[in-house]
Order: structure tokens, then C-alpha cells, then sequence
């Protein structure tokens, strides 16, 4: 796809939403000429400052290329002074050209400021594309449970990256689909692990791990450790966490057989290995995949629906005080 | 110490729907210096690890006339796949070579004995999926040697030992079904899995989606709304250097009988009751029964063959076919058909399926289209509506994939003219991620033992049965052959075949 350009841009200051939804007809029309994409859902950022704003519509451009969505970045401000109605609006219409043909999406920005930030399901709400999916991304914090606007969402998108107080979470995903951006870019890392226990000889050390080290930053390793707690059975006490700037898991039986995933210094490749009795039994090498933002977000739009063993990995870890 | 091996579930993979991941095995390629192997094959296992489909516990076998070591071979498939990285060189390491001839029983019995090594040295757990990249005078031999060796069947219980076979097979009927005998004679049915890579296509897989996903759609398949059908696989290109091949297949044998019986197949179906191996392959059958076996006065006057002359294809000044290479001057062998056939069900009585498929084309296209019949009264003037033609609805599968669905609209403005606007959807478009590779997807379909994308053997042999009567009536030679200049749509007689009935084909 050919990067997308601005075909025709509005802004309005202090504005009704009815305005913002004409001129987006209108200046879907002026563009009439090239084809609009074929949508499969309203992606919604919530984002709380300018700078995560820019980043959102930044990652959901890119994202354009997987799922197609109407892309919606709200900004709420609750205490910025309202005048006549208390929204400000930019609306884009992107053109850009796939395998010879031209395409147009449209991009709206709201400011929502005073008293109807604290309602932006009503918002929200006239921008949505019939039929279709809506999901509520919060790119950099949870969202409080009683937020009205998750009420809309078909799907809530959270990164737990640098989240510590989960609780939240926890009952908001005991009521609605959830999922963790920092589950996704744990999914190549799980896929491995569990792979060392595939083998049919190797299966019986996953229910006889008597100890865990798991190294990483903060969340994603207290993930992680959440996740081998509630699938192996290991207790707080089984597991050790270190800090580190790559992720290393490292799954003991006893004295008998480590099992290993690490990431090699300087390189995006990942090392995973199996050592029984002193002898290495297993070796693989395998190439890391993107973690980028919007590789992990394309993935959470792939899986939107609940996770039972994120949910559990998640209470796991609470549990363990991991997220401490 | 000795593992002992456990079926229990690894507690790990939950979640991680897994279900489309291969289990240990074996890939054992004959004709692993060819073409196919390194274009093809090995990009596609390359891209499988990647993506961590397969699992480590996975091997190459490469078998191959080519003398070579296992370093040269492993050296070749580095080079194969330029973007292979470390990881896949690390994972080249484990992969063997065995030089030899195809059915000779030495080469199984070095063959068997660098399998056992492997399933030492990297637990491939006694599965095997031998694929047979050659050329298809030597699937028989192979598979009365693996046969001999007693490499058709597993080692042990739970292991699996599959047979992977590419296009064509058979010549005609009889040699289909000499084919299957001697295959049947080493594997069951089960174990033999027949590539026909137009059905790894994503698009193709989307006619299943579009039609059983959709309520709207097939309330209107059939003969009370669909006034005809057109297939059209169309290829600019000439033979280029497969000259010597063609004279021996033309275009009925080499796209007819296998592609093009594949599409109509799909698109003539009756929905099954899952989407599965067994449901796919069983309603994919009925409708192949049901199109009629042609006489041979049918063949004469409703399938046109016809070569390309010399023309202008994209732009080029292009030979005629008799003036390729490998091509005899005088050849007879078809580079073009269309025909028209006829379904005895239900659905499709009375509905007449136009196919046309050749070389040197305007363009390279594959599409399905449904035109439906025309409204019984069109209350407009009739200076308001000549330009309205029945409603049509495409299923593009190649290049440019995607639906289309042509309808009536009014021209804005004070006369209530109607003329056709087209509604398209673009899959490209809608979804820009890059599917996988055809060869990929049915490689892991293989390996995973998932058979509902490769074609059963009463499958092939029903394709035949449409097809050999047109061989048949083909070998006089005073069969007229037509003539098409390079870069067009097909001879005048292809254009009769439907004008004589008040029906054009469409320009795709």
C-alpha cells in the first residue's frame, strides 16, 4: 500500500457533533472519486494528552493495513473550560492507493471538554459504523469499570505494560471481552516455552517443574510469572523474578532437567533449549517477531475475544503480589 | 536416562490455539534438487518456521538423482530461501540428502536408514510426509519402491505416513486410473493427499465463505435466478519454455481438468453440513456427477479448441505457438477452449456453465461469473434503460480478488434513466494482509493430516469421466482447430458458442 496522504482536511473549533458527521459526508463527497474501504469495525483511542493522541493516530494509520476500521481518537478533557458545545473536531480523509486502486478512510478527532468527557459513550456513539464491531483502545491506562463509554465497546484494548493497581481490570474483564496488548507480545515468548513440552518425552517435566526464573521488565515478566504460576502450579515461593532488559524464562525439575527460552544479547533471535541429566537434548534457534505497537495491536484485533488463561495469569499474578 | 513419553496435554499450549501447528515429522522430497523444491517447497517450510507453525522436532529429507552431500544440499536450501536468516540456517543443519534413483530399492533402503537416524537425532517421532516434486512418470515407481520398503506405513501406531502428488494425474481416464491402482496398491486412499495448488488460494477458499457464510447469496444460486454461468481462466502469457511439455498436455489436460473442474466444483455445490474434509469433497463429487458426459456430436458443436497465432501481447510483438520452442510446426495440440456444459440437478437444470481458459489472452484473470436473469418487465422507457443489462455478480479469484455485483441505479437528474453501476469488493483492499502462499497452507495442511483442500481420488476420476469423451472425439484429426491472434479474447467460434443462444461472454 502506498503511504496514505491527506485529501481534505476539516477543523472546527467548538462544535456539535451533528457538524463534525456533515462535513465528514461532505468531505467524503468531494473525494467521491476514489473508493471508500470496506470496513470491518470503529477502532476508538482514548487518549489522555496531546503527545498519546499523535501516537494513536499514528499506530492506527499503520494499523489501516490489517483492519480496515473508522478510526476514531477521542481526547477527553474534563477540566478544560467549555464554550459553546464543548467540542473541537478535526476531520481527515486519507487517500491512498492498494494494487492499482484508489481508496479513501476517513479520521476524526474529538476534544471533548467539560462534563461531557465524563459521557463520551454519547460521543462516541454517532461516528459508529452500523453492525459492526466497536472497539475502545486506552493506549497508555485503564479504563475506569464505570466508564460509560465501555458500555458501547464490543471489545476493550489495554496495555498492562505499566499498569500496577489491575483489580480493575480484573472485574472488567469478568464482565466484558478484554484484551492485554502486553499478553499479545507475550505470545511468541509463550508459543516457545510451551513448545519445549510438546515432544510426547518431554510432557511429564511440565507437571513436575519444582522452580521458575523469569527475567524481564516489570509487567510483562510479572506476566509471565502469573501465567507459569496458574498453568504449573508453582506458588510465589517457586519463582524467581528478576529485572533484566530481555526476557529469559528458566523452568527446573528438580536437578534433573532445565528447560530455557532466552533472548540473545544484540540479535532479535530467541534461544530455546532443553538440558536432561547434563545432556542437551533439545536446541532451537528461532527468529523474534515484531513487537511493535501495531504488530501487537493487529494481534489483539485478531483474538478479541475473552481469554481464560490471561484472566487467570492475570489474578495469578495479583495473587502472588507480583504486581506489587 | 529413558523418556518416557506422556499423551496427557501440555498445560502450556492452552489458550494458545494451536490447533493448526504440525506435530513432529518428516519431510521427505523427491526431486529435492528440482525446480518446485527450491521455488516453491522450501520457501514455503521456511516461512511455516517462521511463523512457528512448525514444530523443532521437524526434518527435511531431500531424495534426488543429483549426486550431493548433505552439506550441498543444505547449502542449496540456504540459497533457496534468501531471507532465511540464522534461524533457518540452524534449522537447515538437521536435514538430510539421499541420492539415488527414484524407485530403486537401494535408494529406499538408504532412504529408510537415514529416516531412522533422524527420528533419533531429532524426534520426528516415526511421521512422514513424502511429497512427490517430479515429474509424474516416476509417481508410480516411487510408490511401488516405498511400497517394497515398507515405508508406506507407520513404524509405529500413532505415527502417520502420508503421500503428497502434484498435477497432472493422468493422462486421460485410463491412465487415472492405472495412477490410482498403483497408488492404492501402497496407500489407502487416506494417506494420499493430491496438490492441486488452486485450491490453496485464498480466494478460491472465499467462494465456500461467500456462499455458506451468507444467507443472501444462495437463495439466488440456482436455476430460477441465474440465467448462465461463465469461468474464465485466462493467461497472457505463451508457453515460453515449456514448450515440449504443452505439446504432450494442452490446455484441456494442463487447466480444464484439474482448475477448472476444481472452481466449477465449488461453485456448483450443494452446501455441506460441515466444513470439512469428508462434507467439502463428498458435495464437491455430486456436482461433478452431475454435469453431462458430452457425445461426440456435443463436442463438435459445443467445445471449441483453437492455438494462437502470432500477435501483440502487453505491448510485445509475440510468436505464434507453432513457432515456440519445443513446439512442432504442424502441432494440433490446443493452446485455447471454451466450452459449454451442461448440470442435470435440481439446482442447476436448464443453466448452461460457459468455460473458456487459454494462453496468450489479453490478460492474466480467473474469474466465476453468475449472470441472472433479466427482470420480467422493465417499466422504464426503453431510451431510459439501454444501457441496464441483467445483474452479474463476479467472484474474481485471480489477479485482482474479489466480488463484484453489477445492478441497475438511476442517473441523477430529471429523466428516470437507469443504466449499471458496479458494487466492488476488493479483498486486497478490505484486508492488505498478505495471505499465505498456496504451497504453504497445504503443506501444513498435510502435515497436520487435514485432507479438505487436496482432492480425493473419485474426484479426479469424476473430472476425467467430463473430459475424456472430448479427448476422445478429439483424436481424429479432422477436428477443426481454430485460430486466435495473440492478446485477444478467443477465436470467433468461442464468441458463437454463446451469441448463437442470444448470451455473450464477458470482458473480464
Amino acid at each position: 500500500m502506498a503511504d496514505a496522504v491527506a485529501l481534505n482536511r476539516w477543523y472546527g473549533t467548538e462544535v456539535g457533533l451533528g457538524a463534525v458527521v456533515d462535513t465528514m459526508a461532505q468531505l467524503r463527497r468531494s473525494v467521491a472519486r476514489t473508493a471508500s474501504r470496506t470496513w470491518v469495525m470503529t477502532l476508538v483511542a482514548i487518549a489522555v494528552s496531546d503527545d498519546e493522541a499523535y501516537q494513536a493516530t499514528q499506530v492506527l494509520r499503520a494499523l489501516g493495513a490489517h483492519h480496515p476500521a473508522r478510526l476514531l481518537v477521542v481526547q477527553p478533557q474534563p477540566e478544560a473550560v467549555v464554550g459553546a458545545a464543548g467540542i473541537d473536531a478535526s476531520v481527515t480523509i486519507y487517500g491512498t492507493e492498494v494494487d492499482g486502486h484508489p481508496l479513501t478512510f476517513d479520521e476524526v478527532s474529538l476534544w471533548v471538554k467539560g462534563e461531557a468527557a465524563r459521557h463520551l459513550d454519547s460521543i462516541v456513539e454517532p461516528f459508529t459504523l452500523s453492525d459492526l464491531p466497536v472497539v475502545v483502545w486506552y493506549p497508555a491506562s485503564l479504563p475506569a469499570v464505570s466508564e460509560p463509554l465501555l458500555a458501547k465497546a464490543s471489545s476493550v484494548l489495554v496495555d498492562t505494560r505499566e499498569a500496577h493497581d489491575v483489580a480493575g481490570l480484573i472485574a472488567l474483564a469478568g464482565r466484558r471481552a478484554v484484551v492485554d496488548l502486553s499478553w499479545m507480545r507475550l505470545r511468541p515468548w509463550r508459543e516457545m516455552v510451551a513448545a519445549l513440552f510438546d515432544p510426547p518425552e518431554f510432557r511429564p517435566y511440565a507437571r513436575q517443574i519444582t522452580s521458575a526464573s523469569i527475567a524481564g521488565k516489570g509487567g510483562p515478566r510479572r506476566l509471565l510469572a502469573g501465567w507459569l504460576g496458574s498453568r504449573l502450579g508453582l506458588s510465589k515461593e517457586r519463582m524467581e523474578l528478576h529485572d533484566a532488559r530481555h526476557a529469559r524464562v528458566v523452568l527446573r525439575s528438580g536437578s534433573t532437567a532445565s528447560f530455557e527460552v532466552a533472548r540473545e544479547e544484540g540479535e532479535r533471535l530467541v534461544r530455546a533449549s532443553a538440558v536432561i541429566d547434563g545432556e542437551i537434548r533439545h536446541h532451537e534457534l528461532l527468529p523474534l517477531p515484531d513487537d511493535s505497537l501495531v504488530w501487537s495491536l493487529s494481534e489483539a484485533l485478531t483474538h478479541l475475544g475473552r481469554d481464560r488463561v490471561w484472566q487467570q495469569a492475570l489474578a495469578a499474578g495479583v495473587a502472588a503480589d507480583a504486581w506489587l | 536416562m529413558t523418556l518416557t513419553e506422556s499423551t496427557e496435554a501440555n498445560p502450556l499450549a492452552a489458550g494458545l490455539d494451536q490447533g493448526r501447528r504440525a506435530s513432529p515429522g518428516v519431510l521427505v522430497v523427491f526431486g529435492a534438487s528440482g525446480d518446485l523444491t527450491a521455488r516453491k517447497l522450501m520457501p514455503a517450510v521456511a516461512s511455516l518456521a517462521r511463523r512457528r507453525l512448525l514444530p523443532s522436532t521437524f526434518a527435511v529429507v531431500g531424495v534426488a538423482r543429483s549426486r550431493m552431500s548433505d552439506d550441498d544440499f543444505r547449502a542449496k536450501l540456504i540459497d533457496a530461501v534468501p531471507d532465511g536468516g540464522p534461524a533457518w540456517a540452524e534449522l537447515v543443519k538437521g536435514f538430510r540428502y539421499v541420492a539415488g534413483d527414484y524407485g530403486g530399492a537401494d535408494t529406499m533402503q538408504r532412504l529408510k536408514a537415514v529416516l531412522e537416524e533422524v527420528d533419533a537425532d531429532r524426534r520426528t517421532a516415526g511421521n512422514r510426509l513424502f511429497y512427490l516434486a517430479t515429474v509424474p512418470s516416476v509417481f508410480e515407481p516411487v510408490a511401488d519402491a516405498l511400497g517394497a520398503a515398507g515405508l508406506n506405513c507407520p513404524a509405529r501406531p500413532d505415527a502417520y505416513v502420508r503421500l503428497v502428488i502434484e498435477k497432472p494425474f493422468g493422462r486421460d481416464l485410463a491412465s487415472a486410473r492405472q495412477l490410482d491402482d498403483a497408488l492404492h496398491r501402497n496407500f489407502e486412499e487416506g494417506q494420499i493427499y493430491r496438490i492441486d495448488h488452486y485450491l490453496g488460494k485464498e480466494t478460491v477458499q472465499n467462494v465456500l465463505a461467500l456462499r455458506f457464510a451468507n444467507a443472501i447469496f444462495e437463495p439466488i444460486w440456482d436455476r430460477r435466478y441465474v440465467d448462465h454461468v461463465q469461468i474464465t481462466v485466462a493467461e497472457a502469457l505463451g508457453v515460453e519454455h515449456r514448450g515440449g511439455f504443452y505439446e504432450t498436455a494442452g490446455a484441456l489436460r494442463d487447466i480444464v481438468q484439474n482448475h477448472v473442474m476444481q472452481v466449477l466444483s465449488l461453485t456448483l455445490m450443494e452446501p455441506p453440513a460441515m466444513i470439512d474434509a469428508q462434507g467439502i469433497r463428498d458435495e464437491k463429487v455430486k456436482a461433478l456427477r452431475a454435469v453431462k458426459i458430452m457425445s461426440i456430436e456435443q463436442v463438435a458443436t459445443d467445445v471449441v479448441r483453437a492455438q494462437y497465432e502470432a500477435g501483440w501481447s502487453e505491448g510485445m510483438a509475440v510468436p505464434g505457438y507453432r513457432e515456440e520452442e519445443g513446439v512442432a510446426p504442424d502441432s494440433r495440440t490446443e493452446t485455447y477452449v471454451a466450452m459449454k456444459l451442461e448440470v442435470d440437478n435440481w439446482r442447476w437444470a436448464g443453466v448452461p456453465i460457459f468455460v473458456r481458459t487459454g494462453k496468450r489472452l489479453p490478460k492474466r484473470v480467473t474469474e466465476v461469473a453468475l449472470q441472472f436473469q433479466r427482470v420480467p418487465h422493465l417499466p422504464f422507457a426503453a431510451h431510459e434503460s439501454r444501457d441496464l443489462h441483467p445483474n452479474a455478480l463476479v467472484l474474481r479469484i485471480q489477479p485482482d480478488e474479489g466480488i463484484s455485483l453489477r445492478f441497475g441505479a438511476k442517473v441523477p437528474g430529471q429523466a428516470f434513466e437507469v443504466r449499471d453501476v458496479l458494487m466492488d469488493f476488493s479483498y486486497g483492499a478490505a484486508f492488505l494482509e498478505e495471505p499465505p502462499d498456496a504451497y504453504e497452507r497445504l503443506l501444513l495442511d498435510a502435515m497436520i493430516g487435514d485432507p479438505t483442500l487436496f482432492i480425493r481420488s473419485d474426484e479426479v476420476l469424476q473430472s476425467w469421466c467430463i473430459v475424456d469423451p472430448i479427448l476422445s472425439a478429439w483424436a481424429s484429426k479432422d477436428t477443426p482447430l481454430a485460430r486466435y491472434p495473440s492478446g485477444t479474447w478467443g477465436p470467433k467460434q468461442a464468441d458463437q458458442l454463446l451469441s448463437r443462444e442470444g448470451r455473450r461472454w464477458r470482458t473480464p
